[in-house]
Parts: structure tokens; C-alpha cells; sequence
């Protein structure tokens, strides 16, 4: 059965009412937004009230922590010390040891039928050096020796022979110029 | 007039308030805390990483043998002294000579140093012996308790007598003490193994001090050429 329904209040009632009603409802959504930014900000405010309170309480650790380094002062001082005096000395050790190299590379080589005279090596480990030899065989063998890379474990990049005479007792003197390897 | 103004426009009212309250407190108070939030956590972060490596430092160094620390310490000052010491270099390089069975024939000392920009003086040292000593000596300055370096070499065979002079040029090595001031986050000087090996090596020379030297133990000289 169909309801017959009848408005009989004026147009401008209804426009007031609905309006009415829109105002209420924009009022309301206004204030909820409001409410939302407060509640916003308030835990805003809190996170940073609680920030701050751990940034106090981590510079109290730091405090310690700086404390308890500063408690062993004396080692660290020592380490860093000592870390510096061994840079130190590894980086000067062994540093003359072409000049010795060289020296004891000339002894070495020398054969016994050769007498070293003079011998003197500079800080690049070249030498100059002076021999007495009964034979040639001995020199030739000297300067096989000098020559050869296996037998100069590559040390010496050159051998000049700077002069030689036959003196008395039939002895030959001669000089080398040896220069090392770079 | 207002009232009509309010009726017309009463729609508007509260939200444009409420809006520009929420603008005026999210401009003045929640980005600018924020802001600082964030800027705080970048810091809080650095701290906590500041804190964690001061604990390591700690532990660190809590965990070293303070004493093995000291002598070490002692041993590698012996070798390369903060000041020359020439008496002490003087002291090692006559015993060095006397073990190696030389004769002390002269020595010379220079203040200069060979190198530009080092810490070193010289001492040109006159022995006399035979060739297998001098190779002995020179061998034995590598393990000697200062720190030389053999310049050059410089040989003369006496004739006939299997003897020799030699005259041999050497740098003393010395450093001042290190003038940095550490810092409280400055890492802990690592002393790694090839250091440690060598701090070993250097412990086994024998630290000699000049008053534990003896003119007995040279063939030539004074204790102290420099009184």
C-alpha cells in the first residue's frame, strides 16, 4: 500500500535546515582536524622531551667511557710510542745493506790465487778495487765471476778494468771498477 | 551588517580558524621540532658510535701487558734514542769491535747529518784486523743496540801480513719524541706482527749502557772519548 507523503513547510525551512546541518557537519570535521594536530603535536613535543632525556643520559655514558680510556693513559702513550719508534727503525734497517752486499760480494768472489790490495765501496754499492795476481788465470776468473749474473747473484750491472801492469816478481796489479745494480 | 556578513559566510568561519591554527602550529612547532628531531638522532648516532669505540679503546687497552708494553718500550728507545747519545752509540760500536776482534785504530764523530731531513751523525771509525773480522763486525752492526748505517767501506791490505785497515764511515741514527698530542678518538696504534717480530729481534740485542762498558772490553781508547 503507498504512503502519501506531504510536506507542508515552507522551501525556505528546508534550505535553513540543510544548511543548518552543513555547518554542523563542517564545525564538526573543523574540530576533529584540530584535535588531530594536537594530539600531533603533544607526541611531537613527548618524542622530543624523551630525546632529549637519552641524548643527557648517552653523554653521561660518553663521560664514562672517556673516563675509563683516560684511565689507561699511560698505555696508550706507550703504544703510540712505541708504534712510532719501530716505524722508525723499520724504516731505517737494512738500509746499507747494498754497500754490504757489494762488499762481501767482491770478498767472495775474489779467487785465492788473487790478493785483494785496496777495496773501497761507496754508499750506491759501487766499487773500486785493487788486486795483485801470479797468473791471468786469476784474473779471468775474477772477472768471470764478476760478469757471470748467476755467479753476481745480479748484483753488478757493470765491470771495468781501470788498469793493469806487470810489476816485480812477474805479479800483475790490476783495478776494477764494479758498478751495482740500481 | 556583521550579522549578515557572519550568516552569509558562517560556513567559512570555523574551518578557515581552525586551518589557520593548524597551519600556525604545524609552521612554529611540529616542523621545526621535527627538524631538531631529526638533527639530534644524527647526533645521537654519532655518540653511540663514540661511545662504542671508546669501549673498544678501553678494552683494548685494559687488555695489554703494561709491563711487556714498557720494556719493549725500553728496547726500541735503546736503538733509536729520542737524543743522539753519542756516548752510548760510542760504547756499542767499541764493543762491537772488540767482539769482532779488531783494533780501534781512530774515530771521529761529526754532529752533521749524511742525510738531509734525518736524525743522524756520523762516526768515521779506523779498525784494524783481519778480513774475515771486519766482515764479522760489519755483519754484527746490523744486531748492534743503535741504530747504523755503514755509508762506505773503505779497505787497505797491509802487504804480506794478511791484515788490513779499514775505514768505515757510519751514520747513528736518533729521533726526537713524536711532538702529536693524542686524542681521546684517536684509534689505538696497531703494532702489527712483522713489528712485533721485530721488537722480538731487537729485544735479543743486548742493551748495553754506557756505564755497564768498560775500557776493558776495547782494545784502544777511553770509555768516553768526549771527557
Amino acid at each position: 500500500m503507498n504512503k502519501i507523503s506531504i510536506n507542508l513547510l515552507p522551501q525556505t525551512v528546508l534550505l535553513e535546515r540543510i544548511q543548518s546541518s552543513k555547518l554542523s557537519l563542517v564545525n564538526k570535521l573543523s574540530i576533529g582536524v584540530l584535535v588531530l594536530v594536537i594530539i600531533l603535536t603533544v607526541g611531537v613535543l613527548l618524542l622530543r622531551i624523551n630525546q632529549n632525556r637519552e641524548s643527557s643520559k648517552m653523554m653521561d655514558e660518553v663521560k664514562v667511557a672517556e673516563d675509563k680510556v683516560l684511565s689507561f693513559r699511560n698505555k696508550e702513550v706507550a703504544v703510540y710510542a712505541l708504534k712510532n719508534r719501530l716505524d722508525a727503525i723499520s724504516s731505517k734497517l737494512g738500509t746499507d745493506e747494498k754497500v754490504k752486499t757489494m762488499f762481501n760480494l767482491i770478498v767472495y768472489l775474489t779467487p785465492p790465487e788473487v790478493t785483494l790490495t785496496d777495496v773501497s765501496v761507496d754508499k750506491n754499492g759501487s766499487i773500486t778495487a785493487s788486486f795483485n795476481s801470479k797468473s791471468l788465470a786469476g784474473i779471468d776468473k775474477l772477472f768471470l765471476g764478476l760478469s757471470n749474473k748467476e755467479t753476481n747473484m745480479n748484483l753488478v750491472s757493470k765491470v771495468d778494468l781501470a788498469g793493469i801492469s806487470l810489476g816485480k816478481e812477474s805479479t800483475y796489479r790490476f783495478s776494477l771498477r764494479i758498478a751495482a745494480v740500481k | 551588517m556583521v550579522k549578515e556578513f557572519y550568516l552569509k559566510y558562517r560556513i567559512y568561519i570555523i574551518p578557515s580558524v581552525v586551518g589557520f591554527i593548524c597551519l600556525a602550529i604545524i609552521i612554529f612547532v611540529i616542523i621545526p621540532q621535527m627538524m631538531d628531531f631529526f638533527k639530534d638522532k644524527e647526533k645521537a648516532d654519532l655518540v653511540l658510535n663514540r661511545i662504542e669505540l671508546l669501549n673498544k679503546k678501553s678494552s683494548e687497552l685494559e687488555s695489554l701487558d703494561q709491563t711487556k708494553l714498557e720494556q719493549d718500550l725500553v728496547t726500541a728507545l735503546t736503538v733509536l734514542p729520542t737524543g743522539r747519545d753519542v756516548p752510548q752509540a760510542m760504547a756499542v760500536l767499541q764493543e762491537l769491535v772488540a767482539k769482532s776482534n779488531l783494533t780501534l785504530k781512530s774515530t771521529s764523530y761529526s754532529s752533521s747529518a749524511k742525510t738531509a731531513n734525518q736524525e743522524n751523525f756520523s762516526f768515521a771509525i779506523s779498525v784494524a784486523g783481519s778480513l774475515p773480522a771486519t766482515r764479522n763486525f760489519l755483519n754484527s752492526l746490523q744486531d748492534a743496540a743503535r741504530l747504523f748505517k755503514v755509508e762506505s767501506i773503505a779497505l787497505k791490505f797491509q802487504s804480506g801480513e794478511g791484515s788490513l785497515v779499514a775505514d768505515i764511515p757510519l751514520s747513528v741514527y736518533y729521533q726526537a719524541a713524536p711532538s702529536t698530542v693524542l686524542t681521546m678518538d684517536q684509534p689505538i696504534a696497531e703494532i702489527t706482527e712483522k713489528e712485533n717480530t721485530l721488537i722480538q729481534s731487537l729485544s735479543k740485542y743486548k742493551i748495553q749502557s754506557v756505564a755497564e762498558s768498560s775500557a776493558s772490553s776495547t782494545p784502544l781508547g777511553k770509555v768516553d772519548l768526549f771527557q
